[in-house]
This record gives structure tokens, C-alpha cells and sequence, in this order.
């Protein structure tokens, strides 16, 4: 009878399948919304295409200018989920709850930082974006720290 | 700033990052060289903030100077100049890039000068100016103007010949619309004088500032000393400053925030609206608030009074009180109105009891600038009629119920459907379901067109007829002196006032005033053409030409008033005559040509020659024809045997025109 090694496999199990969860999650994310931003970018061109008023009148600069961030964000943000998850698989990162605080960071920054552009050209001030602009810098701070723990943490391994 | 400060606190966080997570992050970086780097993020990012800002300061307050010749722009802690208006306002200064406001006063260059200066000879009084261009500059060759000046100043006609001439360079423009004026330096004052032809964009003709305006034939050379730095830059700039030297009475600090009509000329000066909205806060309290902005004037939220008066300021003939002397401002202040400050605070605008006289020579020359009944006889003066208007003292119409100064087409800058009866529909809507109960006229008929009754052209500048803003109802008064042309006669060009007394009473219960023989007998605008001062011969001869007019009375009788006045003593008249007879008649290019030349200063006799070739043949057309003229228009139809036409009755009427001289005032 051979006795089973005390506490560390299991840890490492669960850690292991939590990652696997989450290397999963940010996969399906990140191609999901690659693909929701790519229809968004078919719709800016639409809208190019047939020279639609709305977002090519003088008046309308500042609609397109966040428009188009938000397509740019929404898009990047998509790849950088696949490359989280790729990360998370490739390495063997240490151990701690990091990787979901990143991952809870990613989510919010991915869906704050798009939606706060397409709402801030949904109505403007003139020149300036709507109140919706206001979720961007709330989303821009999830993504840096999201990117910043990352950087850390593959730094240290 | 607030860009500069927010990238601060963007290093600051970078900062503070690595300041937290390096060093919890064991073994990555040690805690001295993330405190390093912590510092470098926020000392750094400081030092670059800070000298940006300096530098940003320092150019608002110099921004941009042109040509060392041209009044230098630049802006202060008043004006912020159009460019710092685009980043956030880009349609509006789209707009505004398109307008004629902005290209009013332009630096010269191969964009801006639209005349061919081509090395073309130009005559006028026995005195020659020729027009070159030298790469991309352009350049004059003119009678010296100051020898001009001093022949001038003491009352003297100067040689034509064997005078000193002089080479200068075109530094500014004036207009890019109707005609393009030139401005070249004078040396010892720094003064801006205007070259005295001026070019006619239209009829892409060289015209002497002599022929433009309604004014008394001259044997003298025009002085060209018009002084923008003391008159033009008032409103054809944005915070001009004459800035003369009143010991050397030099302009050496002529100065302008800005050339042309720009963004502030209308909303006021915008250097703290700027720089208070950069503060994002402020500009989204401003954005959810219902008050309106208090550091930048908005005329469409304002009443109308006040929003006209942003018009008002330049669109006017005003008159200073002695606080604030005509010389005061032409040497030194410049114009101090701003949009939102009532402009009675220094002065009053100008009426008909303003009128005057002075003497040049011998003879005494009136300065017109209004009717009779106190509308404007030119136009540009827009303001001073429309606040006489009922719509305007009993109503709350601004120049913007019509005009729109944003968006529309450049030309009038009219909005939406302002050209139609809309414009007036907009308010009386009683008037909308039935408009030809009102007018008498089939709702067709240019005669159900409001603006040709309520405002007609009965004002006059660059050469052609203008609307009055002066919205009234048609009256007629007894023919005389400075009594304005009636709107129904300037459609119905064949009918008497008598005629039209008769439909105002039927109609509209208007009483009728006694009338002389000639107005009950004769054609209005035959007798404002024959018999009226300059100013009524000019507007009824443009008349003339008035498609709707033409329409209405008919053209086959005009052809011997016409070349009546093709000699008459004002440049105005003549050309207004010749231009409607072009559009009658086709005449050879050849003929076009020697007309054109000679229309101004008849040098060759062409002009009379080939008028006398269109009367003859006009009347043998009509005898061949039977073309019967009717009495007011001084025909003979009861007595075809003498011919069509009473060429008797014209001399005769010819013969009591108004000659006193006069000018008017654009």
C-alpha cells in the first residue's frame, strides 16, 4: 500500500484544472469577440461604403473617431485574450490567485473599453463623446493593470 | 493644460505601479531601482510639462505674422484666432472656411489674388497703371500717388502726362465675392493704400474705383488713399488695432488678431472660453447644463436684438459720440464692439437727419445714405433698416430668421428655403393657406414673391441693386428728390404711380397722394431714369435688366431709354445700361469689346457710335414691325405716322435729371 503524497497533488490538480478553465474561458472570449468586433468593423465599412450621413458628415467626426476606437479596442482587446489564455497554457506560472484577478481585470477592461467608445459615439456633445466615455478610463485601468500583474508574473517565473 | 496635467498623472500612475508591484514581485527588479524609476516617472513627464506649457503660452501670444508689409496677426488674451476654434467646432469653421466673410482680407498671394495680372495697361483720367505679376508676387505701375495727392489738396486737376511714376507691390486683398480690391504700402507712414482699379469678378473687368460706387463724374484721378489701417481694419479683421504713433502719426503697430471676418468677429473674443473649456469637467458641466455658456457669445441664444447686433456692428452706418471720436478709433483703440455689448453705450446709429454736404471745388456734393423715408439707399448698411422694421420693433426677427451663417450656401448665406416665401411664412402663418387673396397676384407671379413688395432692391451697391432690409409695405410718393423707388414700379416698369396708387386704394385702402402730371402720365422708371438724381437712374436701370422685371413689363420698348443713358454723366448708369442691353440685344464681340472699353472714359466714341447703331436699328425693327409703344412709355400709338417712339418727350424729360451731385455711401 503506498501512501498518497500529503497535500501537494491535489493542489497542483485543482490549479491545474482552474487554469485549464481559465486558458478555455479567455479562448472562447477572445475568438467570440474577434468575431463580434470584426462584424462591427464589416459595419463601419458599410457605412463607408454607402456614405451614410451619420457617421460621415463633417458634423459626425467625433461618432466616427470613437467608433472606430471602438472597433480597434474591441478587436486588440480579442487577441489579447487568445494570448492570455496561450500564456497560461504555455507556461507554468507560479502559484496564487493572480492569473484570475487578470483574468477578472481582462473581462472588464475587454467589455469597459469598446462598449464605453461605441456609447460615447452613440451620442455626443459636439465635439466631444457622450457620458459613456466615461467606462474607457475605468476599462484602460483594468487593461494596465491586467497587462502590468502579467508582465510581473512572467517576469518572475 | 489640462492634456499636459493629464499625461502627468498618467506617468504618475505608471510610477506608482512600479513602485507597488516590482518590488512584490520578488527577485524582478529591487526596491531602490523601482523608487528610481517611480521618480523618473514623475520628475521627467514634470520637466517636459512644464516647459510645453511655457511654450504653448508663448505661442498664443504669437502666434502667426505674415509679410513684414501686412498688418502682422496675432492673438493676445482676447483673441484666440480661428484655428483654435477648429479642434472642436470643425464644421461650423468648415463652413465659415468656405464663406466670403473670411476671404474679405487676405495676405496677396497666387491663391488669394483672383485679377490677371498680366502686364495689361489700364487708363483712366489721361493717366496709366499697369498690372504685372513677378513670380509669385504681384506688382503695380502706377502715377506716383502721393504727386496725385498734392495736386489734389489744392484743388488742382494733375498732368496726365510727364508725372512721376512708382513700382509696388500688392501686399493685401480686399474681397473675393462681387470685386477684389488691392493694397500696397506706403514707406514713410506705413499706411495700406488701395490701388485704384478694382476687378470685377463677375464681369472679369478692371474697374476704377471712380466708376464703382454711385458717385460725380471727376476730371481728378481718384487719391487711392483710402487707409485701411484707420477704416477697413474696423471690420474687415478681427481686433484690429490701428496702433498709429501719435507723435510720428506713423502706423507702426498696425495689428490684427486675425484677417478677414473670422470666428470671433461674431462670437467675441475666445481666448477664456478656450481656456476654460480645455478643463474637461467644466466642459461636461457646460454640456448637461441649460444655461448658456457665459464665456463665448452664441447669437442663436440670444434675443433678437442682441443677435442682430452681431451683424449690426459692421452691417451699419453708425455714428461715434465725442467720448469715443471717429479719430479715436481710426488712429488708436480700433474697434472696441464686441457680440453681446450694446453698441449704444458709445454712439447712435446713423437716420436720414444725418444726412450732409460738402463742398469739393465749386460744387456742393450730397453724401446719401438714406431715403427720404429713412431707408437705406445703400446696401451693406442691412442693420439700420431692419430695426426700423415692424417686424423687428413689434416682432422678434434677427438677420438669423433668415440668414444662416453656418452650413449653407456661401453665396447670401441664406437658410433653407430663405429665398422663397418661406422666409416670411415661418411667422405669418395666417397667410400660408391663401397667399394670393393677400397679394392679387396669381401665386405664381413673381408678384406673390414677399420680398419683392416688402423689400424690394431699393438699395444700391457694388454696381447692382440690393434688397432693402427695411420690410415695409410698397407706397407711392410724389416723384422728387431722394424719394424712394416704389417696389411695384420696379416690377411694373411700364405702368404710372398713378396706375399703382389705383390698386394700392383698391386693394389695401392705401391713400392716394396728389400726383404730378409726369407721374400720372409717364412710366415711373422712365421718369427715376431720366429725371431722377444718380442714385434713382442707377437702381432703375438695373432695373432694367431684373429678369423678373423683364418679364413682367416687357422689353421690346426699352431699347431707346437704354441708349439714352449710355451717355449719361454716372459710371453706375452707364454700365448698368450696357449690361441690360447685352442681355437683349446680341452684339458682336467686336462691338461688346469697343463699348466695354470706352464705357468708363470714352475715349475713342465708340460708346455713342454704336448706341446710335442700336437705336437705329431698334427703330426700323419697330416700324417694320408695328410694334406700338403705349403712352407712359412716350410712345405714339395714336400717332404711328411720327414714328414709335417720342424721341422729343425723352429730350425734353432728359433735360430736367437731377444733376446735383451726389454720392452714396456704400
Amino acid at each position: 500500500m503506498t501512501s498518497p503524497v500529503p497535500n501537494a497533488s491535489p493542489t497542483t490538480a485543482d490549479r491545474r484544472t482552474a487554469q485549464e478553465l481559465l486558458t478555455r474561458r479567455h479562448l472562447i472570449i477572445g475568438w467570440w469577440s474577434l468575431a463580434v468586433f470584426s462584424i462591427l468593423g464589416i459595419a463601419l465599412e458599410v457605412l463607408h461604403g454607402f456614405k451614410i450621413d451619420l457617421y460621415l458628415n463633417v458634423t459626425q467626426e467625433t461618432r466616427r473617431l470613437m467608433w472606430t476606437l471602438a472597433h480597434a479596442h474591441g478587436t486588440l482587446l480579442s487577441l489579447v485574450h487568445i494570448a492570455f489564455a496561450v500564456t497560461l497554457k504555455s507556461m507554468d506560472l507560479p502559484r496564487g490567485g493572480w492569473s484570475k484577478i487578470v483574468s477578472t481585470l481582462l473581462i472588464l477592461g475587454g467589455i469597459l473599453l469598446p462598449v464605453g467608445f461605441l456609447l460615447g459615439g452613440w451620442m455626443t456633445f459636439h465635439s466631444d463623446p457622450g457620458l459613456g466615455i466615461l467606462l474607457v478610463p475605468i476599462g484602460a485601468i483594468c487593461i494596465v493593470l491586467a497587462f502590468t500583474m502579467t508582465a510581473v508574473n512572467v517576469s518572475r517565473k | 493644460m489640462w492634456a499636459e496635467c493629464l499625461l502627468y498623472g498618467l506617468a504618475g500612475l505608471a510610477g506608482l505601479l512600479v513602485l507597488v508591484v516590482g518590488p512584490m514581485s520578488a527577485g524582478w527588479i529591487s526596491s531602490r531601482t523601482a523608487l528610481t524609476l517611480a521618480i523618473s516617472f514623475f520628475v521627467v513627464p514634470g520637466i517636459l510639462t512644464l516647459s510645453s506649457m511655457q511654450a504653448i503660452d508663448r505661442a498664443a501670444h504669437y502666434a502667426t505674422t505674415t509679410a513684414a508689409d501686412v498688418p502682422s496677426q496675432r492673438t493676445d488674451q482676447l483673441f484666440a484666432g480661428s484655428n483654435s476654434c477648429r479642434s472642436c467646432h470643425a464644421a461650423e469653421y468648415d463652413s465659415w472656411h468656405a464663406s466670403f466673410h473670411r476671404t474679405m482680407t487676405q495676405v496677396a498671394t497666387t491663391e488669394s489674388v483672383v485679377a490677371p495680372f498680366d502686364g495689361r495697361a489700364l487708363t483712366r483720367h489721361g493717366q496709366q497703371a499697369t498690372v504685372e505679376r513677378r513670380g509669385d508676387e504681384f506688382w503695380v505701375d502706377m502715377v506716383e500717388p502721393e504727386f496725385n495727392l498734392s495736386y489734389v489738396r489744392q484743388g488742382q486737376i494733375p498732368p496726365g502726362d510727364d508725372v512721376p511714376r512708382t513700382q509696388r507691390r500688392i501686399v493685401m486683398t480686399t474681397g473675393s465675392h462681387s470685386f477684389q480690391a488691392y493694397w500696397y504700402v506706403i514707406d514713410e507712414t506705413r499706411e495700406l493704400w488701395l490701388f485704384p482699379w478694382r476687378y470685377s469678378i463677375a464681369e472679369n473687368l478692371w474697374i476704377h474705383v471712380d466708376d464703382v460706387f454711385v458717385q460725380p463724374p471727376t476730371d481728378r484721378p481718384a487719391l487711392g488713399h483710402n487707409v485701411w489701417n484707420q477704416t477697413c481694419i474696423q471690420c474687415h479683421s478681427v481686433g484690429g488695432q490701428p496702433g498709429s504713433n501719435s507723435l510720428t502719426h506713423r502706423f507702426d503697430n498696425t495689428h490684427v488678431a486675425e484677417l478677414g471676418i473670422s470666428c470671433e468677429a461674431c462670437h467675441g473674443p475666445a481666448h477664456k472660453h478656450i481656456q476654460q473649456h480645455q478643463n474637461p469637467f467644466r466642459r461636461y458641466a457646460q454640456h448637461l447644463s441649460e444655461t448658456p455658456d457665459r464665456t463665448i457669445f452664441n447669437p442663436l441664444l440670444t434675443d433678437h436684438a442682441t443677435s442682430s447686433q452681431a451683424c449690426g456692428i459692421c452691417h451699419s452706418n453708425f455714428a461715434y459720440d465725442e467720448d469715443h471720436s471717429q479719430n479715436k478709433v481710426r488712429f488708436e483703440i480700433g474697434n472696441e464692439f464686441r457680440p453681446g455689448i450694446e453698441m449704444t453705450n458709445r454712439g447712435r446709429f446713423m437716420t436720414v437727419a444725418d444726412e450732409t454736404v460738402y463742398k469739393e471745388g465749386n460744387q456742393e456734393i450730397s453724401v446719401s445714405r438714406f431715403w427720404a423715408d429713412g431707408a437705406c439707399r445703400s446696401g451693406g448698411r442691412e442693420y439700420n433698416g431692419l430695426i426700423e422694421s415692424a417686424c423687428f420693433k413689434k416682432g422678434e426677427i434677427s438677420c438669423l430668421s433668415c440668414h444662416k451663417l453656418h452650413g449653407n450656401d456661401p453665396d447670401d448665406q441664406l437658410g433653407d428655403g430663405m429665398r422663397t416665401n418661406q422666409a416670411c411664412l415661418q411667422c405669418h402663418t395666417d397667410m400660408q393657406q391663401d397667399i394670393p387673396a393677400h397679394t392679387h397676384h396669381d401665386e405664381s407671379s413673381t408678384g406673390s414673391q414677399c420680398m419683392n413688395c416688402h423689400m424690394p432692391h431699393s438699395s444700391f451697391a457694388l454696381l447692382r441693386g440690393i434688397r432693402s432690409h427695411r420690410i415695409d409695405n410698397p407706397t407711392v410718393v410724389p416723384f422728387g428728390q431722394n424719394v424712394r423707388l416704389n417696389a411695384c414700379n420696379l416690377c411694373h416698369l411700364d405702368k404710372t404711380q398713378a396706375w399703382t396708387s389705383g390698386f394700392l386704394a383698391e386693394w389695401y385702402g392705401t391713400q392716394s397722394p396728389t400726383l404730378s402730371p409726369d407721374d400720372q402720365s409717364v412710366a415711373a422708371s422712365v421718369l427715376w431714369l431720366l429725371k431722377g438724381d444718380g442714385g434713382q437712374r442707377s437702381l432703375s436701370v438695373w432695373h432694367f435688366g431684373w429678369p423678373e422685371a423683364q418679364a413682367v413689363a416687357g422689353t421690346s420698348w426699352m431699347m431707346p431709354f437704354l441708349t439714352a443713358v449710355m451717355s449719361d454723366p454716372y459710371s453706375s448708369v452707364r454700365y448698368n445700361a450696357w449690361s441690360a442691353i447685352r442681355a437683349l440685344n446680341s452684339i458682336s464681340p467686336a462691338d461688346v469689346e469697343a463699348v466695354t472699353k470706352d464705357l468708363f472714359d470714352d475715349l475713342t466714341g465708340d460708346r455713342a457710335r454704336i448706341s446710335n447703331t442700336l437705336l437705329l436699328d431698334w427703330t426700323r425693327h419697330a416700324i417694320a414691325s408695328g410694334v406700338v409703344i403705349p403712352e407712359p412709355l412716350l410712345g405714339n400709338p395714336n400717332n404711328l405716322a411720327n414714328g414709335p417712339f417720342s424721341e422729343p418727350r425723352l429730350r425734353e424729360l432728359l433735360k430736367q435729371r437731377d444733376d446735383r451731385p451726389m454720392v452714396i455711401v456704400e
